[in-house]
């Protein structure tokens, strides 16, 4: 079994034990791992090739999601797939592919001119977001026009969402092969321990919310960022593969998920598989 | 020297197959699989690939061939001419077994012996009494050994395309034993290490039941509540891997206290006494080497054994005589407070598993009427036993109140679960 990861480096300083220790266990299962790091390699795309059983999807950078791209076009398997994780990397197409499913998400605007957002402001303040942004990087919440005129944000499009106070820390929802998993975090963050956070029980209604994200998009391995606001939760972010940090046991069974995915791309029948 | 295996799946080649093999016989699997006995035919062999914490092995079993279940004069001929027979088929399979035989039996001129593999608690006095049911002449039943067997290897799948250009590979561990009851032989089995008869047969098959599989059955549910796939992922987190030790040792303690504690340890023959009560048992570090070897059998990731295979027909698995509440009972007799045993029953009570009849009719009762019904309508333990009100308070403990199917258990010790309902 032979699993290759799309990767991006992380500086030294940021602690991220999660993804070494998912690729030390799928090593100790006897899959062969291969990390790829495509921000750092030139790629022959004459001689790209489907060489892996399953590719994971790690890195949110726009070079990684292309080479998926291309190798979802060979035929490969990839995790999450192609079509979905490129349509969670951009805010406008997975904001409206939730507000079509009816997901509680804030009212949301494009685009490429920020002082057009002035009148908006009537209405409260708005978070704007690059729209093909991660990990809270260039997010700011923009309360006055006066701010708009100075907005020397980001390059593209603008994607600004209503902005709505939480009632205490965010909820992370993580989905893991249908199972759903909570974690309380402070915003912004500022260390690994307020990456991790605090597990806690989803009532009914995140569940119903994560649950429905998860068939908007017809995938079962993704998080989502909620905000609560006057007692109500807004769907704020979806992505494509998260950092699962604060779910226990979180490594073993990210570990346990890409191994069964990539069981099922070794062998064509699943079923014969997992004992005839 | 001739032999016949009923079957063709994972225990059948991966298992009995191996030593018929080595021991030099040739082998005729008969089995109702039309794509695998075509395999077998068309390449005359099939592989293993069997792996342990040193590494994999693989190797060939030639000179096979097979006969399908339909071909009815073909198999009765095997039977006749067989030197001895061998059955894997399932326990619920062996009727369709039993009237073939039946057939074979009654035209042999010699007795022969037939070994039965299955999931009984009396696997030879089973067959034998399906035969007999077949209205032949007692004689004609009797004068052939009836026995079961019991298999130490765990074989967890089958690889390759049966209409494929390969031979089919059987993936297993590399323990090499089945253990025949040597009371129901009426001949010499066939010599080659790792198959022996035994004498007390019952004994050794309680040790299996109330030991391993309750071992294995224990990661299965339990690894399931918190969402795992496979028996190697569960085992790995420390809460399951606590929880099986501890069921384990309690299945351990009880069959000292019936057996000796040698025989618990695997280290001699079973010495039966009046199993009186104890609190404390000196099994000492082989006692302790014995479930470490075990847990590393079930950490073995090269089976790709799932969760949903193990957890299979939770409710043979839940009935009073076997592996999580025949080992409760055991270890309770024997004094020893058997709460790993029960938290794992009560976790086999929340499992789920599709197109697997015997857990959904635990499911199904558990949502229509209760822990205490199903227990006593599924698994045969009266509602107001003892046993049943334990497992009906570990169940209580353990789900909080909170189990809905899909769910993930976020922590054992301190139960905890992913989503409210």
């Amino acid at each position: 079994m032979k699993i290759a990861f799309l990767m991006r480096r992380h500086p030294p300083t940021r602690r991220s034990p999660i993804m070494p220790e998912v690729v030390s266990l799928l090593s100790e299962w006897g899959a062969q791992v291969d990390l790829i790091y495509p921000d750092e390699e030139i790629v022959d795309l004459g001689r790209l090739r489907a060489r892996h059983d399953l590719y994971v999807l790690r890195s949110n950078s726009e070079l990684a999601l292309s080479l998926a791209g291309a190798l979802h076009a060979q035929g490969a398997a990839v995790l999450n797939p192609y079509p979905v994780a490129a349509m969670l990397r951009n805010k406008i197409v997975a904001t409206n592919v939730l507000m079509a499913a009816g997901i509680p998400v804030p009212e949301t605007f494009v685009t490429t001119d920020p002082e057009s957002l002035a009148s908006l402001l009537d209405n409260g303040p708005l978070v704007i977001k690059p729209h093909t942004g991660s990990d809270g990087i260039g997010v700011r919440v923009v309360w006055d026009s006066d701010d708009l005129i100075s907005f020397t944000g980001h390059p593209g499009p603008l994607f600004a969402m209503r902005y709505y106070p939480g009632d205490g820390r965010d909820r992370k929802l993580y989905c893991l092969g249908g199972q759903l998993f909570g974690v309380k975090r402070i915003w912004p963050v500022r260390s690994y321990d307020d990456k991790l956070g605090e597990s806690f029980t989803l009532d009914a209604d995140l569940h119903r919310i994560a649950v429905a994200c998860g068939e908007a998009f017809g995938i079962d391995l993704f998080g989502v960022d909620i905000v609560i606001s006057d007692g109500k939760p807004w769907v704020v972010d979806m992505s494509s593969f998260p950092g699962f940090k604060g779910v226990p046991n979180a490594a073993l069974r990210l570990a346990d998920y890409i191994y069964s995915a990539a069981s099922q791309a070794t062998y064509a029948d699943p079923l014969a598989a997992v004992g005839a | 020297m001739k032999a016949v295996v009923f079957g063709t799946g994972r225990i059948a080649c991966g298992v009995v197959g191996e030593l018929l093999y080595d021991a030099g016989c040739t082998v005729t699997f008969i089995g109702r699989n039309q794509g695998v006995v075509n395999n077998l035919n068309r390449h005359g062999r099939y592989h293993l690939r069997l792996s342990d914490v040193d590494g994999e092995t693989h190797r060939s079993i030639a000179g096979v061939d097979a006969i399908h279940l339909a071909n009815r004069q073909a198999a009765i001929t095997a039977v006749t001419e067989a030197d001895v027979i061998f059955t894997a088929v399932g326990a619920g399979n062996l009727d369709a077994v039993a009237a073939l035989l039946a057939d074979g039996l009654i035209l042999r001129t010699s007795p022969v012996d037939v070994v039965a593999c299955e999931n009984h608690c009396d696997p030879g006095g089973h067959l034998q009494a399906l035969v007999a049911a077949r209205g032949i002449e007692p004689n004609d039943v009797d004068r052939h050994g009836f026995a079961g067997a019991l298999v130490g290897r765990a074989v967890s799948c089958r690889l390759g395309d049966v209409d494929g250009h390969e031979p089919l590979t059987f993936v297993g561990d590399s323990i090499r034993e089945l253990i025949v009851d040597g009371s129901g032989l009426r001949n010499p089995l066939p010599t080659v290490g790792g198959l022996h008869s035994v004498g007390d047969f019952a004994a050794y098959m309680q040790r299996k039941l109330f030991i391993f599989s309750a071992g294995h059955a224990t990661a299965a549910y339990l690894g399931h509540l918190k969402g795992y796939r496979y028996i190697h992922a569960a085992i790995r987190d420390q809460e399951i891997r606590g929880a099986v030790l501890e069921a384990m040792r309690e299945g351990q303690y009880g069959i000292a206290a019936r057996f000796g504690e040698a025989f618990a340890s695997f280290d001699g023959a079973p010495q039966r006494n009046s199993g009186s009560r104890r609190r404390r048992f000196d099994l000492g570090a082989r006692g302790d080497h014995v479930l470490g070897s075990i847990l590393t059998r079930f950490g073995n990731a090269a089976l790709c054994d799932p969760v949903s295979r193990v957890g299979r027909d939770a409710r043979r698995k839940l009935n009073i005589d076997d592996r999580l509440l025949g080992a409760a009972k055991l270890a309770r007799r024997a004094g020893v407070n058997p709460s790993g045993l029960l938290i794992a029953a009560a976790a086999a009570l929340c499992f789920e598993c599709t197109d697997d009849p015997g857990t959904a009719a635990i499911r199904d009762s558990m949502h229509q009427r209760g822990v205490a019904a199903t227990l006593d309508q599924e698994c045969g333990i009266r509602a107001r036993s003892r046993l049943a009100r334990s497992v009906h308070a570990a169940w209580i403990r353990l789900t909080a109140g909170d189990w809905h199917a899909g769910n993930a258990m976020l922590s054992i010790d301190r139960p905890q679960w992913a989503w409210q309902g």
